[in-house]
């Protein structure tokens, strides 16, 4: 059994390494370790050199972490060997990002006398865009849980007075409580907050502040919709396909449906691992500022730069701009988003989200 | 309209903003009652600070060539009212120092009215 799940650790581990080899790949082809570039830059030797170091050094320390985590994983049990496993990983991340990055602005400052001066900001005013988007059937997704709460109330008086409520890796149930309210509803309960926390961080991510490419404005304000629309999608299907496996489980657990055993299991993976992979597919061909969609425009480029905003972010990884007042700009290492640490609600839920993490964490160790 | 701002210009950002604004009207880019991004909502795409895009607003309102109300938000104003010999008074005013320099430069009068021509053809457009 030891050596099952060691392979299961094997095939949960590989994707997380794969992700995190090639992470600065997610970003925008305008940054590289956070630090915005040009090609000047890509054509010099030390470039690359700087690319290659990044992956070698990750490579050997993840080497080292998994066995450590392995022999921990042997002689003290599954969850400490998770938990050494993800830190190492996290933190290998943190370290060889900030070091890149330190590494990328001292390459970058040899090029700084030669860049163009104009430095702008371009942005969309009027039009289309200020009119809100009534055509969002986003929040139909709610109805998931709604249905699910209404199933359970009908049935709540034809369930056994035990009830299933947590299932192996093989839909086996493998813990039972009393028949409560509260143990039949807890289920639906927290399928609601995640429900609403998906489409709050919908919402959230479409309300990025657009800032266009002063090179090709027109060109980049197509792109950055595109992306927007996709990624838009991307967490409705991710929210659909969480709710569904929600409403499966919650089905399980009113015995309506009988366990599958392996299938469950496989069902489960499907649902979590499928938008998952659109969503590595999403940041290689479209990414954030869908600079890597291939668009057959010709835009004339223009002699301007955008704003040098490097000293703003520290390590390329926490943006600090008190004059900014947006709560959640794009992120220039990996894919995705991040709070302005400048403003005084990002840095609360920075401070909050890093102690939910490390919350996560003590709850591995200490509770399950 | 694309708003564009050149931080290393010698203009405050604040005039920027107002002024494009004002082309964008001419330009018919923004109509008259279309609605505008409010002073947070625009500084947060500027990455600016908030009391410079006020300042801007604030400047365009008292010339008249917006509103600002708490129900409809900033909006292009349907009538402009500005006062038509105070403008021209102010467009001396500012002309008067580039039409020197033109002289100085021995730019032909002819040359100056065909500039201001192909400008404001563009805007009858």
């Amino acid at each position: 059994m030891d050596i099952f799940l060691g392979f299961v650790i094997i095939i949960t581990y590989l994707p997380i390494f794969i992700i995190g080899l090639f992470i600065d790949s997610l970003s925008s082809n305008k940054f590289r370790f956070g630090v915005t570039i040009n090609k000047e830059i890509t054509l010099d030797p030390e470039y690359n050199k700087i690319n290659r170091s990044f992956k070698k050094r990750y490579c050997l320390m993840i080497s080292l972490i998994w066995i450590i985590a392995y022999i921990i994983f042997i002689n003290w049990g599954f969850k400490y060997g998770f938990i050494i496993s993800i830190l190492g990983w996290m933190l290998i991340l943190f370290y060889l990002s900030a070091n890149s990055n330190k590494k990328m602005l001292k390459l970058k400052n040899k090029y700084i006398s030669k860049e163009i001066k104009k430095r702008k900001r371009v942005v969309e005013i009027g039009g289309e865009i200020e009119k809100k988007d009534k055509r969002n059937f986003s929040f139909f997704i709610l109805l998931f849980p709604l249905l699910n709460g209404i199933i359970s109330y009908y049935m709540y008086n034809y369930i056994p007075n035990k009830i299933a409520v947590h299932f192996d890796f093989f839909g086996m149930p493998d813990r039972y409580v009393e028949k409560t309210m509260f143990n039949v509803f807890q289920l639906i309960i927290i399928q609601t907050f995640m429900c609403i926390l998906f489409l709050v961080i919908r919402l959230a991510v479409l309300k990025v502040p657009k800032r266009l490419d002063p090179k090709q404005p027109k060109t980049s304000k197509i792109r950055q919709n595109i992306a927007r629309k996709k990624i838009a999608n991307i967490l409705d299907i991710l929210n659909v396909g969480i709710m569904i496996l929600w409403c499966y489980i919650q089905l399980k657990v009113l015995n309506i449906i009988k366990p599958l055993g392996i299938f469950d299991g496989i069902i489960t993976l499907l649902i979590l691992l499928g938008p998952i992979a659109l969503v590595i597919v999403y940041y290689i061909k479209v990414g954030d500022l869908g600079d890597k969609i291939e668009l057959d425009i010709n835009e004339k480029i223009r002699e301007a730069e955008e704003i040098d905003e490097d000293f703003l972010w520290k390590w390329g990884i926490i943006y600090t701009n008190k004059e900014d007042p947006s709560l959640i700009v794009t992120k220039r290492f990996g894919g995705g988003y991040t709070f302005n640490f400048g403003n005084p609600l990002g840095k609360i839920l920075t401070i909050f989200l890093a102690i939910v993490t490390i919350g996560l964490f003590i709850m591995i160790l200490f509770i399950i | 309209m694309l708003l564009e701002i050149d931080f290393n210009s010698n203009s405050p950002i604040y005039k920027q903003i107002r002024d494009q604004i004002i082309i964008g009207i001419a330009e018919g880019l923004l109509k008259k009652d279309e609605n505008l991004p409010s002073v947070r909502q625009l500084s947060t795409r500027l990455g600016i600070n908030m009391h410079t895009v006020n300042k801007a607003y604030k400047m365009l309102e008292q010339e008249g060539w917006i509103g600002i109300n708490k129900k409809r938000g900033t909006f292009i104003n349907t009538q402009f009212g500005g006062n038509k010999d105070v403008f021209l008074e102010k467009f001396e005013e500012n002309i008067k120092p580039l039409l020197a320099e033109a002289e100085i430069l021995n730019i032909k009068k002819e040359t100056v009215l065909e500039c201001i021509d192909k400008i404001m053809l563009n805007w009858g457009e």
